[in-house]
This record gives structure tokens, sequence and C-alpha cells, in this order.
């Protein structure tokens, strides 16, 4: 009896699972998988049409609570004044979503209808795929083409494909207490950032906090010296193989970021530090100075700080003399964006009109830089009630002459995997200025040959 | 007599679900991996089959023989350091009469604490500045002895070896002790009649009857280390400058980040081929000892 | 005799000890950065927390949805280990007791193969496929079924590994009694493999638990409902990479603890030691 049992039950759930298995397993032409759940059968036509729309975003995190309650306050307000529409939310971990679900989802052509999007490479991929709603139409009827600081991130041969919600710049925090009590001022030159660099050490601080674990972080720092030493195009040129790394500027360059490694400006052991740790240096009065993104501006007014808050001033990278950048430019982009499915219906399409209309304008802008204290992507007509740190990050954006993107929204994601590899070498003071320039040289023409 | 045991019917009852759960999830996906292997794709866009030049560009990649060594120091280490580790521990455990719930307990804690926290936790102790380990070493040695734990290349390996120690030695622990303590009473109790002593009767009457437990101890390290991810991933990530770089870290990075999916399952691949070999190899030296009794 | 055994001992229990130590540290430093603000952490890493408050166990709770994320969690991870267990536990004994020599190895080398596949490269696959299953027109993504069926998967080769050495091991003795006494190969299975092997069982069901309940990537690619999440999730609110909450973070870790410890202690004292003992005499 008991034996009879335990046979059927396991026989019924292996056939179930082979059965149910090979149905899918057969039907999964590329690009076929996925159209369930968005695509429901059309509703007969009726009075209020009921129409659901799927958003993907990944502000799971404890830090970004806010940002996800305005998005939040957003499509609640679009769900009421739009009856039958309806926004199914879903977040997940940003790396999860990165490096497999979205991608995996583009592969089968079945991404969800709004989701969060990177300007740059991935976004590349995904318009060159076909499934990118072309996002030119819409913002000309809104009115809103204009609005936006940049767009370019986010435009591939003229079109826009995607909509940045906020934006970031790349300069030097630094901790007003140690300054003052040193009696430093902002450096204006390259001459003057050693030279207080050099009394900052003296002092027993380091001068810069590092945490080089990850080669982003090291990237940034790296990406405003090279800039200064040879200018943005410069690095669409290598990408066209007109330049090369191991020309002379390039390797001014990456000898100038070396000269700050050797001088030990840097703090000991940062490359087995994760990102978080940079910060805490800074907040912990360890680190006198930190290139890091204006996102950290959030934490740096946090209570984290302690008695230093109100402390942490903003200035940007001074200039170098004799480098053919533009000496006042900054690093700055919009890349964090919406994205948008190219499969919708003529229903989801209006309701996407209405997401975007309700979502990038000045209110919720303001709302976002107030609370969340994240660079507007839209200009901004009234900067009332802003935090100080956030006047002074706003106020050296507003002093650049120009901005430009980071390097690995134009190199090849192999050529980014190598200047993080090479950036780390000089960090560790494995490998010299030249040996990582022709390592990232031979990287960059074996990723131009596969073009 | 053993008809019992020679029903057919019984026989495919019992191993059907596992085999069919294996073949959905399992045989299924590693054979579409494979398949992208012999590819070369973004993972989005239309791939291009360019047959076996993932296979032979693995060939001459250096970063991932560098990672291969790393994965075999990793195996060494675990066989060489760990598992007598893991017997001399087991062993005492067992022959101390009081405390041995408390010792069996506290030995099994890291085993139940996620990688993720691991990784955090040591991140904490390896710090140069604030670090525990450098600051109990400034207190009993010259500055200079402190290190850079997790950024120096020389150490940064050694530096995850240990915390994965830490962290999974309490398993093999009681697998271990479970099999010592399953060993019949009556049997220790002969060889004392026969004026065995207690580390005598460890060396001819213990070790021999765990032989079973130490293959699977075996097995486990090797192909646990030639795929390990997670502690690697979140200690250092590889780094610094690819010096922790093991099979499975770059697998990800070059299938995900560098955005070469077909590359990165031709790593897959050969991962998958190299650990074959060396479970074979495996068990056919323990098949080969197993013979003498 | 006795005496000199009792005074060997007492090396073996400062060994013992100064690894316990080892072990132990770092789970109490934990333990106190749990009661300690994240400014105490930043600023005094090492000390003695100045009070003893629960304000992080609370952050942790609400800010994480632990209530409801641990819920779930032991649906899935219990669910999965029985089910797992079950199979492995039948499969096992079917290839190591039951007289069909060629068909025995082929299987256990077939399923040895689970230990050797890099899980990285099959994540992509995996969930394409995920997506794909339909049972009785239910898909089957974004249900706690995605995840036991896999997580089930993924553990039976390490599980019929260790459950099958153990079985093998088991004399043959006490199986012929069985016979004698009328048990089929169900009953065999039931009476007398099963309570035998319960020492490896449970051992498997404590690692393929502990597995299944830190599993963080899969369970973020086929659940998509905020009311289905496991706790990982919860965890990883703490730490994002641009700045680590260790007060909350620590707190939220050893709430995560507790119900394994707490297990495996109690099938540690109630299972394991009685039955090894139970075992050797019958």
């Amino acid at each position: 009896m008991k034996k009879s049992f335990t046979l059927i039950a396991a026989l019924m759930v292996s056939i179930l699972l082979v059965v149910s298995a090979c149905g899918s397993n057969s039907s999964e032409p590329p690009g076929s998988t996925g159209a369930e759940g968005t695509d429901k059968p059309a509703a007969p036509a009726e009075e209020a049409k009921e129409v659901s729309l799927s958003l993907r975003h990944t502000q799971i995190k404890e830090t970004s609570k806010t940002r996800l309650k305005i998005l939040e306050d957003v499509v609640a307000k679009t769900q009421e004044e739009n009856k039958g529409l309806t926004f199914k939310l879903e977040g997940i971990d940003e790396i999860v979503n990165r490096d497999q679900k979205l991608k995996a989802e583009m592969a089968a052509g079945n991404p969800p209808d709004i989701f969060e999007v990177f300007g740059g490479a991935d976004l590349k991929l995904y318009v060159k795929a076909g499934h990118m709603l072309d996002l030119t139409p819409i913002i000309d009827e809104l009115g809103i083409k204009d609005k936006f600081a940049s767009l370019s991130e986010f435009t591939i041969d003229g079109k826009v494909y995607g909509l940045p919600f906020g934006g970031y710049s790349e300069a030097i925090f630094y901790n007003k207490k140690i300054f003052s009590e040193l009696g430093l001022s902002i450096p204006a030159t390259w001459e003057q950032l050693l030279d207080i660099s050099e009394k900052i050490k003296a002092a027993g601080y380091t001068p810069f906090g590092l945490a080089a674990k990850d080669a982003w972080v090291n990237g940034m720092m790296w990406n405003t010296v090279m800039e200064r030493n040879v200018g943005m195009d410069a690095l669409d040129k290598v990408v066209t193989g007109e330049a090369k790394w191991t020309d002379e500027n390039f390797i001014k360059g990456f000898t100038a970021y070396a000269d700050l490694v050797n001088k030990d400006y840097f703090t000991k052991g940062a490359l087995g530090l994760a990102y978080a740790d940079q910060g805490a240096q800074l907040l912990s009065g360890k680190a006198a100075m930190v290139f890091t993104g204006s996102w950290d501006a959030n934490r740096f007014t946090s209570d984290e700080a302690g008695e230093l808050k109100g402390q942490i001033g903003y200035f940007a990278f001074p200039s170098i003399a004799g480098g053919a950048g533009d000496q006042s430019s900054i690093n700055a982009s919009y890349s964090n964006g919406f994205g948008f499915s190219a499969n919708l219906s003529e229903d989801q399409l209006a309701g996407v009109k209405k997401f975007i209309a309700n979502f990038f304008n000045e209110e919720i802008q303001k709302r976002t830089l107030v609370e969340d204290k994240l660079l507007p992507s839209m200009k901004l007509s009234d900067l009332s009630g802003v935090d100080p740190l956030i006047s002074e990050v706003l106020t050296v954006m507003a002093n650049a002459s120009t901005s430009w993107p980071a390097f690995d929204s134009i190199t090849q994601p192999a050529v980014t995997a190598e200047i993080g590899v090479g950036i780390q070498e000089l960090i560790g003071k494995v490998s010299t200025p030249d040996k990582v320039a022709a390592k990232i040289q031979a990287a960059q023409e074996t990723a131009n040959a596969a073009q | 007599m053993n008809k019992a045991l020679k029903n057919p019917i019984t026989y495919i009852a019992f191993i059907i679900p596992t085999l069919a759960l294996y073949a959905v999830f399992f045989v299924y996906p590693v054979i579409v991996s494979f398949y992208y292997g012999f590819f070369q794709w973004d993972g989005i866009t239309d791939k291009m089959f360019i047959g076996i030049d993932n296979f032979t560009r693995l060939w001459e990649d250096e970063v991932f023989r560098k990672a291969l060594v790393n994965n075999f120091y990793f195996m060494a280490f675990s066989l060489i350091v760990n598992i007598p580790l893991v017997f001399l521990i087991s062993i005492i455990i067992s022959k101390v009469r009081r405390m041995r719930d408390f010792y069996k307990s506290s030995v099994f804690v890291p085993v139940v604490i996620s990688t993720a926290t691991v990784a955090i936790l040591f991140g904490v102790l390896y710090n140069y500045d604030s670090g525990m380990i450098n600051q109990f070493i400034r207190l009993v040695a010259p500055e200079a002895w402190a290190r850079e734990w997790l950024s120096d290349p020389k150490l940064a390996m050694l530096s995850i070896l240990i915390a994965n120690a830490w962290q999974n030695i309490g398993f093999f622990i009681v697998l271990c002790l479970a099999a010592i303590l399953n060993i019949p009473k009556e049997i220790v109790e002969a060889s004392k009649i026969d004026g065995v002593n207690g580390w005598q009767e460890t060396w001819a009457i213990t070790l021999p009857l765990v032989r079973p437990v130490l293959f699977v101890m075996l097995l486990l390290t090797v192909s646990g280390t030639m795929k390990v991810l997670d502690i690697v991933q979140i200690m250092t990530n590889g780094g610094p400058f690819q010096s922790t770089e093991v099979m499975s870290t770059y697998m990800l990075k070059v299938g995900f980040r560098s955005m070469e999916l077909g590359y990165g399952s031709a790593i897959g691949v050969a991962m998958f081929m190299i650990i074959l070999v060396l479970t074979g190899l495996l068990q056919r030296i323990t098949k080969r000892e197993e013979v003498q009794y | 005799m006795t005496a000199r055994l009792r005074n060997g001992q007492w090396w073996m229990h400062l060994f013992l000890l100064g690894y316990v130590v080892v072990l132990l540290f770092p789970l109490v430093w934990l333990f106190l950065s749990s009661f300690k603000t994240n400014r105490e952490i930043t600023a005094n890493t090492w000390g003695l927390p100045t009070s003893f408050s629960f304000d992080n166990y609370i952050a942790a709770w609400e800010t994480a949805n632990i209530g409801k994320y641990a819920l779930n969690s032991a649906y899935v991870t219990i669910a999965a280990c029985v089910l797992t267990l079950l199979f492995a536990a039948m499969t096992s004994f079917a290839i190591s007791r039951m007289k069909f020599k060629r068909s025995n190895k082929a299987v256990y080398q077939f399923i040895l193969l689970g230990l050797i596949v890099p899980p990285g490269a099959l994540f992509i696959p995996l969930y394409r496929l995920i997506q794909g299953i339909e049972v009785f027109g239910h898909p089957l993504y974004d249900t706690h079924w995605s995840l036991i069926l896999v997580y089930c998967t993924y553990a039976l080769p390490i599980t019929v590994f260790i459950i099958y050495a153990f079985m093998l091991s088991i004399p043959n003795e006490l199986e012929e009694a069985g016979i004698i006494d009328g048990l089929g190969a169900s009953g065999l299975f039931f009476r007398v493999i099963v309570p035998i092997s319960l020492p490896a069982l449970v051992t498997v069901f404590i690692l393929n638990f502990i597995g299944n309940w830190n599993e963080y990537i899969l369970s973020q690619l086929f659940i998509t409902s905020e009311s289905l999440k496991t706790l990982p999730t919860g965890m990883a609110t703490f730490n994002d990479g641009y700045r680590t909450n260790f007060a909350s973070l620590s707190a939220a870790v050893i709430i995560s603890i507790v119900p394994v410890l707490a297990i495996y202690v109690f099938l540690q004292r109630q299972i394991i030691e009685g039955m090894t003992a139970g075992s050797v005499k019958g």
C-alpha cells in the first residue's frame, strides 16, 4: 500500500516535470519566450481599459528608500489620473539585473515594459537588438526635449532611447576642518595640489582616501587626470585607431597618476578595500580628501558624518599646465535613466506617455534634489532649500567650462577591463606607466579589430 | 532471498525523481551553455558560429592560465592544510570526554553564516589601518610586520584561503566526527584489550575506518576549490590586478561585464573538463587503494 | 589508567579552546557591533558598545522586512531540503543497496557530474528555462516552486554523494535481518536504512538548509513579487556597495543566524547523538 503510493507519487512528479519542460523547450524559438505576463490577450474595448505596465527598478537598498518613495508616488499619481492603468513594480538587485536578468530578457526579446538602464555600452547593444523604444516623438510631443541637461548618453544616431532621472559630477570632496587646521587653501593647479598633499601627509593624515578593490573607483580620478593631459576627443580617437594609448600625452597622464601613487598620497592597503570604505575614511577624519562622484554628497551630509557634518566641501580638480585637455572641464554625466520596451501595445504606449509626463518634470526633479540629493537631469529654475554641500556641487558644475562622460562609456568593455587592471598595477607599484599603456593599447587593438 | 532488492520497478521509481529534476534543471542548461561556447556572442544581438575559436583563444589566454594556477593553489592549500586540520580537530574532539557538545556546536557556527557576511567580516579584520590582525601584530611586533593582507598580491590569495578555511572546516569536522563516533564500540574495545593505546588506536583503527569519509572530503574539496566563486568574488573580485583571479570570477567577468558570453561559456566548458579529469583521477587513485581491504 | 588519560586531556582542551576562540572571535565582534551605532563602528571599531540598545535590531527588522522574508525563506528552504533529502535518499538507497550493478554505477557517475559544473555558467540558460516552464497552465516563474525545484536539483549531487557513501558502509547483516522479517524494498528503505542513515541525513539536511537559506542570485532572478522574496534580499538592503550600514547589517546577520543555529543544536542533540548510539547497538 505504502509502497505503491510512493511509487505513484514519484512517477507523477517526474512525468509532470519532464512533460512540462519538454513543452517549453520545443516552443522556445528565440524571441517568443517571454510574451506572457506583459501582453495578455487584448481585453475587449470597454469604458475603462485595463492596461498593465511592468516597471523594473533597482532601488531595493536601504540607501535608496527616498528614491523609491518618489517613484512610488509618481506611479500612484499616474494610476489615480488614469483609471484602468496599473503599474506592476518590481525591485531587484542592480548587479543581478544588469549582468543577468535584463540581459537574458533582452536576448529573448521580452524586457519589462519600463526599466532602469544605463547609457553607454549596455544601451547600444539593446538598441542594436531592436528592443528599445524610440522616445524621440514622445519627448517632442510632451515638449520636454530641451528641458534635459543632456541626453547625449541616451542618444544613438539622433534618436533618444532613454531618459536620465539624475546625474553626477566627479571632483574632490574635502575635510574643511583639516584644511583650516593646516592653513590650506583650495588648489587651482596641479603643483598646488601636490603641495597641499605633501603638507597633509606630513601632518599625519592621508591626502586622498582611496578604496581600490573595484576598478571603476580608481578609474574616476585617473580619468580626470588623463583628460587634463590628453583632452576628451583623444579618447574617441583611440577607439577609431587614430590615436594610441602609448602616445606622448597619454603617457604623461599615466605618469601624473603614478606620481600621486609613488608619493604615497593614497590610503595604504587601498587595493583590498571596498568602495564604501573610501567615504568612511573621509568621515572618520583620517583622509583629508577623496575624489569621487557627487552621489556621495548624500552620505557626507548624513548623520554618519558626526561632527564633520557641514564640514565637508567640494572643489573642481585643478588644472594641469601644458596639458592638452580643457583645464576647467568636469566629468559630469547623466547616464542613470529609464528605458522602455519596443514591443508595447497602443494602450501601453499611452500609459508610458503619462508616466513620462509625471516623472520627468521640474517638480519631481526638485524633490529628488532636495530629498535624495541626486543632481537633477533637467534644468531647474528654482534652487532654494538645497543642502549647502549640494549647492557647492552645483556651483562647481556651473563653473565648469565643459563636461564630458566617463571613459568607460567610450572604450569597449574589454578595454575598460584592461584599464582597470592597469591602474591597479600602478597603485600596487608593480608596473610602469609605459608598460601599462602598452598593455592597454594591445587590448585596444584587439577590440578595434573585432568591430 | 535478495529478491526485494532486485525489483526493477521499485528501482526505477526510486531513481526517477532525481534523474527527472536533473534532466530538466541541470542537464538542459548545461547543454545550452556548452552550445554558446561555440559562438561569438555578446549575449543579446545575433550570435555568430565560430567553431572552436573560443577554445583555441583560451589556450593562449594568459589570464585564464593565471586563474587556473590560482585554482590549483586553492586546491593544494585546502588539501594540505584544511584536511589534516579537520582530522586532527575531529579526533581530538572525539577523544575529549567533557564539553564535546560545546566544541561540536562552536566548530559549526561559522558554517551557518553566508559567504557574503564572511567576506565583509574578514574585510574588516584584514584592514591595513584599523584591522584587528594588524593591530595585534603592532602590539607584539614592530610596525613593519603589519601587512596589506588583501591588497598585497603575494598575500591576497592566502588571506582568502584563510577566510575560506575559517568558514568551511566546520562542516568537514562535523562530517568526519560523525564517522569517527559511528565506529562500533566493540572494535575500539577489542583493540584496547590487545593493549593498543590512544594514539596507536587512532592510526590503526580510526583512520582506516573513516576512509569513505576521507574520499567524500577529497572529492568535495577538489570540485569545490576548482569552481570556487563567492568568497573570491566578494573579497577581492580577482584583484589586485587579477592576482587572485580564479576561473569562475574570470568567466563571469568575461561573460557578463566584457559582454563576451560565448567566450565566457567556453571558459565554463573548460572548467568542466578540468574538474572532470581531476575527479576521475581521484576516483581512480582511491579505488586502487580500496582493493587492499 | 584513568588518571593518566585525564592528565593527558588538558592539552586537548587547551588546543580546542584556542581554536574555538579564533573561530568565534569575529562573531563576537559582529554581535557587539550589532549594538553600536555606525558612528561608533567607524570611529571605535574594536571597542565595546557604549550602551546595549536594540535600536539596530528594530531598524533591521522593520527596514529589511525580515519578518515576512524570513517566513518565505523558511518555507522555500524547508520544502527544498525535505524534497532533496527524500529524493536523494531514495536514489542513494537504490544505487547503493539494490542489485543493478551496471546501472548503479552509471547513475552514480551521472549524478556526480553535478558536482563538477560551475553554477555561474548556468544562470542565463536557467533563467530562460524557468521563464518558459508552465505547470498546468501556470507559469513557474515568480513562484516559490521555481526556487524549491532548482534548489533541490542543485543540492542533489552533494546530497546523494554523501548519503551514498554512508549507505554503502551499512553492514549487510542489518538488511538481511529485515528481509527475513518479510520487508520489501520500500520497507527496508523506510524501516531499516533511513533510520540508520539518520546522522548522515541530518548532516546534509543542515548543509542544504544553510545553502538555501543564504542563496541570493537565483532568488533575485526567479522572484519578482515583493511578497514572495526571501531573506537574503533583506540582508542586501544594508549593503549596497556604495555604503554599508554595518550597524543594521550586523543585527540582521545575527537575526538570520539564530534560527539556523537553533536547528543545528537541536538536531545534533536529539538526533545525531541519539541515533549513533542506537545504530551501533542494532
